[in-house]
């Protein structure tokens, strides 16, 4: 038995005097994509960055095994994180493929010197795969400020994906994306889970998460309220009490998912 | 122990002056959300304005209060002809772009006072009275109670109205979050100009009554902005009251440095007191100001920000380059040697500014340190070979490594700041090194110039009394330039390079953004030593090629006015692409372009001012109309061709980036 | 007809990243409380922000009692009539709430004890700073704030972010009896969708940046098929749990 690629335990975030995450534990297992779906601010882009070390939190955060609490942002990453944001964050002043190159892996300080000295070179095979992996290859040479929101979400992607990571933080991928579109990228997410990557998915379009997604859990107010496979949740009330208001749905139950 | 008092007391005068100019930098932050380096300037301009109607400079003469209420009246309209040239334009810039523009209004406001009232300093009359009352038995000067006097009541009543009236909490409001004030109706360019006339008239009383006393200077005024900026990131830009008592605490602070100095147990030489020590307290205070204090000021809601310039690609390097080199070799050889002479100048400028373009372009970290970074080396160069016999390769290969420690500290002491607050710890490190290392005789020059001994190696001279001497037979020789030639085009093509390979990579990811960046694996802090260490031995190189250059180094050739005018020609030409340096270089002061302008164009005496005044005047322009800078706009705009060629017109325009915000 | 307080007609807009909305059309008449539906991303937010000013419009009109706002800064806007609470509810943290309710134009009186009225547990906090409220009294400032302006048309952006649901069932009905007492216009974004009905006169659904047309409240109230196909899921995936038909606003993008 293996460690979880990603293992949440009992993580608290405190901003001034208010909880934004309250004592949630969860765990992405290897190779698997997990869903946290919750209302606006229940805390999960919150839960999101104190998982990749961008605020403080107590409480545990284990990247295969390894306890990664005390480290900081870019040392989680070597360890096997990556992350995206709901806000596309791109280099703007890097094409596509620099986004991507930046991100791919930490070269030794020798070839980082060497590379002062002789023509730099950009590996365009490795940079090329990790494009097409999302179905962006043609993108290569283009800059972030000529794209498209959806297409900057798919290069925020590959970039999270380009250092080959045990687990990827997605906030809000498909946000922005037409209907297709979002089809497509939860197509390509499946796809990637392939390699052995395991995927913790934030999104407020729940079919796309029910239909992505081996395992969803849900939060509100900073508390884990429900968790399960997508069918359980889709038929679980609280859970549409949570996105809709108080006791609003009694009469349309719309059955679980085929 | 009455004369520790005194001269405690005797402080009160500059005191007063820095938290004016303190209270200045409060007043645009919280007014405007801009950097403004030119606070100190204001004082100046006041001052000078004063003299000149109390002394008929202009054909006229007026009695104190006439003169007072016409200087303050120029003040009011000074106040509205920045706000309208340098605020107003750059309103949804970003904090950056602010303070470049206030470095525009700095040397321009600077180089013409210089222009119209000469040079030297002046004596103002009188306008506090000289009275001396002895309280006990120390003397004390009215004038520098009554100044301090009424700087505490300048920073109380901007107190009371910030508190009580209606525009002093529209200003707040709207310093705090500027989408709010928007939406509750408040128009957040008249309460920036309402709070400029207010940091202009405040300066300005202050210019008139502390001018007898500190004395009318250009080049010493505007400087009093560092100490200022000190007291002001005590206040974090907020408080009137911490501002005004922690300028005058280093008003007090710098004179009783100046008594202990006179002390026995003081360090000194020869008897002679160390000097610099007040600076160097200054830049020490600042660090301990931003550790303590949080490394970042306090937030605006501003309504957006326009990015850094961009940063085109660098292609083609090697086609580029062979002409250029191709024509700098012939002209060093073919030229009149005044013309080589500046022709080298302007090589080793370019090294001077490539550091500037890694720091600041490529990184976006702006640093005004690396001139006196080069005059480490500089004189370091000097008085290794002077003192220790150290000469070339090894004395250069020692400066060039001392310039980067320093460049290191700098840096490491500026890690948790960023960008604008960036400037603050290098412009203090900048006249910290100037006081501290250059002006003392043992390190640096003191009021003399060092001689450096010319570069030779296997008895073969590369320096500039090496035995060719060109077509025109004279000094210097040509084979000085062709090395700094050589040196310049290797350094040229590293740092095109290193923006093409994964250092510059990384240095531009964390330019865009630093979360991001760590979330793809990059170690900022790491990266921004990496970066601070690439640029301040760049800087390095550039000293020890000036210190063979000219011969000789002094002081005055690494001074901060100096600092700021490249700082700002960079950022004016470009300062994200290796070709910004280059034309930066050969319009430094000594390079070619100020010569041509010398000999042809200018009156022959005041090139320096005429080139700053130009500077600054092209800042501004620059700003309002090719905010990048006008290389990468030119750049940008090829870029922009060849986009729109490969699409073909199929595809709809891109939407240009910066264009929405707030229909003004 | 130009009796409506505020009207939208073919509204684009949107970020640097490219547009966001490519056809709002609404109108809200004096008195009326109109609810904005949508799952997240489908422009809601951007919708208010366009109509305040605070982003620039691509195409369309936006008209307040019948006057074109093109020409107006969003500042002029707000002096014209519109008060909008943004998501961040827009307070000054350094400021207290005594100050919140005095801050304004040089023209411009706030009504500082009809804020009081309306939110009576204000006035016990008047002299605190509003950085130290609680999230529930930050609210209430944030309305208090806007009711106090006067407005003509009121913009209300996710009142209950961040809110227990028990808040906002108190907030809510204020919104509902200034509306009908002062004639006030309003537009109003909210995910609580059962709330929002309670109050609301009429409701648009949102999606990918288009608007439906408008339905009845209770209408909505009372087959809730329609704004649960909305929320749980964009059509396309809906459409996996659900009957096609029961999705007209579908239908209608495909009409633009």
């Amino acid at each position: 038995m293996t460690a979880p690629a990603l293992a949440v335990r009992g993580v608290s975030v405190r901003y001034g005097g208010l909880r934004a995450v309250s004592n949630v534990s969860l765990e992405v297992p290897d190779g698997k994509i997990v869903g946290l779906i919750g209302p606006n601010g229940a805390g999960k882009t919150t839960l999101v960055d104190a998982i990749a070390g961008f605020v403080a939190c107590d409480g545990r955060v284990e990247i295969a095994g390894q306890d990664v609490t005390r480290l900081k942002p870019h040392a989680r990453v070597r360890r096997g994180l990556g992350r995206t944001w709901q806000a596309v964050e791109l280099f703007d002043d890097l094409s596509v493929a620099e986004n991507v190159a930046v991100a791919i892996g930490t070269p030794s300080p020798w070839a980082t010197v060497k590379e002062l000295f002789i023509k730099p070179t950009l590996d365009k095979a490795r940079v090329g795969g990790v494009l097409d992996s999302v179905g962006i290859g043609h993108l290569f040479e283009a800059m972030p400020t000529e794209l498209s929101e959806g297409q900057r979400k798919l290069v925020g992607i590959a970039r999270a994906f380009a250092g080959s990571p045990r687990v990827v933080c997605l906030d809000e991928p498909a946000a922005g994306l037409d209907t297709s579109e979002t089809r497509a990228l939860g197509l390509q997410l499946r796809g990637l889970t392939s390699g052995g990557t395991s995927m913790l998915l934030i999104d407020h379009d729940i079919g796309f998460v029910f239909g992505t997604c081996d395992h969803v859990v849900v939060v509100e107010f900073g508390e884990v309220i429900a968790e399960g496979p997508p069918h359980e949740i889709y038929a679980n009330e609280r859970v549409i009490e949570a996105y809709l208001g108080s006791s609003a749905l009694r009469t349309n139950d719309p059955g679980g998912p085929s | 122990m009455q004369t520790i008092l005194v001269f405690a007391l005797l402080g009160l005068g500059s005191g007063a002056v820095i938290a004016a100019v303190a209270i200045g930098v409060v007043l645009s932050w919280r007014g405007t959300g801009s950097f403004n380096l030119a606070a100190g300037a204001s004082v100046m301009v006041a001052g000078y304005m004063f003299w000149a109607f109390r002394t008929g400079f202009f054909r006229f003469t007026l009695d104190t209060w006439p003169a007072v209420i016409a200087t303050l009246a120029f003040m009011v309209l000074y106040a509205v002809v920045i706000e309208l040239l340098a605020v107003r334009p750059l309103r949804t810039a970003s904090p950056l772009a602010k303070l470049v523009a206030s470095l525009g209004v700095l040397l321009l406001s600077q180089a013409l006072v210089q222009v119209i009232f000469g040079t030297a300093p002046l004596a103002s009359p009188a306008v506090l009275p000289d009275d001396v009352i002895v309280v006990g038995d120390v003397p004390v000067p009215v004038a520098q109670l009554i100044l301090a006097a009424g700087v505490s009541l300048l920073a109380a009543g901007l107190w009371l109205i910030y508190r009580f009236t209606r525009f002093g909490l529209a200003t707040r409001a709207s310093s705090e979050n500027e989408v709010a004030a928007v939406l509750a109706g408040l128009e957040p360019s008249s309460i920036s100009v309402m709070n400029s006339i207010l940091a202009n008239l405040g300066a300005g009383m202050v210019g008139i009554a502390a001018a007898p006393i500190v004395g009318i200077s250009a080049t010493t005024i505007p400087l009093l902005i560092v100490p200022a900026l000190a007291a002001a990131l005590f206040a974090r830009f907020t408080s009137f009251g911490i501002a005004c008592a922690a300028g005058l605490a280093i008003g007090v602070g710098e004179s009783l440095i100046f008594y202990a100095s006179t002390k026995p147990w003081f360090p000194n030489r020869n008897g002679v007191a160390l000097s610099g020590v007040q600076p160097l307290v200054v830049f020490v205070l600042i660090v301990v100001a931003l550790w303590w204090r949080g490394s970042s000021l306090p937030q605006r809601g501003d309504l957006r920000e326009r990015s850094l310039p961009r940063v085109p690609k660098q292609e083609q390097l090697a086609r580029r380059m062979v002409p250029m080199v191709a024509a700098c070799a012939i002209a060093l050889v073919v030229l009149p040697s005044e013309f080589r002479q500046a022709v080298v100048t302007g090589l080793v400028g370019t090294v001077l500014c490539l550091s500037f373009i890694v720091i600041m372009g490529y990184v976006g970290q702006l640093s005004v340190v690396q001139l006196a970074l080069a005059g480490i080396a500089g004189f370091g160069v000097a008085r290794l070979s002077s003192r220790y016999g150290i000469g070339f390769p090894l004395g250069p290969l020692i400066a060039v490594v001392m310039a980067l420690i320093v460049g290191v500290v700098v840096g490491v002491s500026a890690l948790r700041v960023r960008g604008v607050t960036l400037v603050v710890v290098t412009l203090a490190a900048a006249v910290a090194v100037e006081k501290f290392v250059f002006a003392n005789p043992d390190w640096g020059g003191g009021q003399t110039a060092v001689t450096v001994e010319q570069p030779s190696i296997f008895g073969v001279s590369l320096g500039t009394d090496a035995g060719f001497r060109g077509l025109g037979g004279d000094l210097p020789s040509p084979v000085f330039g062709l090395c700094a030639l050589v040196v310049t085009a290797a350094l040229y093509a590293f740092v095109a390079n290193l923006r093409r390979g994964e250092l510059g990579r990384r240095m531009l990811a964390v330019r865009s953004n630093e979360r991001a960046a760590a979330a793809a694996g990059v170690n900022v802090r790491a990266l921004k030593v990496a970066a601070f260490a690439i640029s301040s031995a760049l800087a390095g190189v550039a000293g020890v090629l000036f210190a063979y250059d000219f011969g000789t180094v002094s002081t005055s050739m690494f001074d901060v006015m100096t600092a700021l005018s490249v700082v700002a020609s960079v950022y004016v030409l470009g300062v994200t692409v290796v070709q910004g340096a280059v034309l930066g270089g050969f319009g430094m002061v000594g390079a070619v372009v100020p010569l041509i302008l010398q000999k042809w164009v200018l009156p022959q005496n005041q090139v320096g001012l005429y080139v700053q005044l130009l500077i600054g005047a092209g800042l501004l322009l620059q700003l309002r109309f090719y905010p990048d800078g006008i290389l990468i706009a030119s750049a940008t705009k090829r870029e922009r061709r060849r986009v729109e060629r490969l699409r073909g017109s199929a595809t709809p325009p891109v939407q240009p980036a910066n264009q929405q915000g707030v229909a003004a | 007809m130009t009796t409506s307080a505020l009207s939208v007609d073919g509204l684009a807009a949107g970020y640097d990243n490219g547009p966001v909305l490519h056809g709002v059309s609404l109108y809200v008449a004096p008195g009326e409380v109109v609810a904005m539906l949508g799952p997240n991303g489908a422009g809601k937010s951007t919708t208010l922000r366009a109509i305040s000013g605070l982003i620039r419009m691509t195409e369309g009109q936006v008209r307040l009692a019948g006057s074109d706002l093109a020409p107006l800064s969003p500042s002029a806007r707000a002096r014209a009539g519109i008060a909008h609470v943004p998501e961040d509810r827009g307070l000054f943290r350094g400021m207290t709430v005594a100050e919140h309710l005095r801050l304004g134009p040089r023209k411009e009186k706030l009504d500082a004890d009809a804020a009081y009225e309306y939110f009576p547990a204000l006035r016990a906090i008047s002299g605190r700073m509003a950085g130290v409220l609680s999230g529930g009294e930050q609210q209430m400032l944030a309305m208090a704030r806007a009711l106090a302006r006067k407005p003509s048309v009121l913009l209300l952006d996710e009142l209950s972010l961040g809110l227990a649901p028990l808040v906002v069932e108190r907030l809510l009905p204020v919104v509902r009896t200034y509306a009908t007492e002062h004639k006030c216009a309003v537009l109003l974004v909210e995910q609580h969708v059962h709330l929002a009905l309670g109050i609301a006169d009429r409701a648009y659904l949102m999606a990918s940046g288009v608007s439906s047309s408008s339905y009845d409240a209770h209408v909505l109230r009372n087959d809730m098929t329609l704004v649960q196909a909305s929320y749980l899921g964009g059509p396309e995936w809906a459409s996996e749990f659900e009957d096609e038909s029961k999705l007209p606003f579908i239908g209608e993008e495909a009409q633009e």
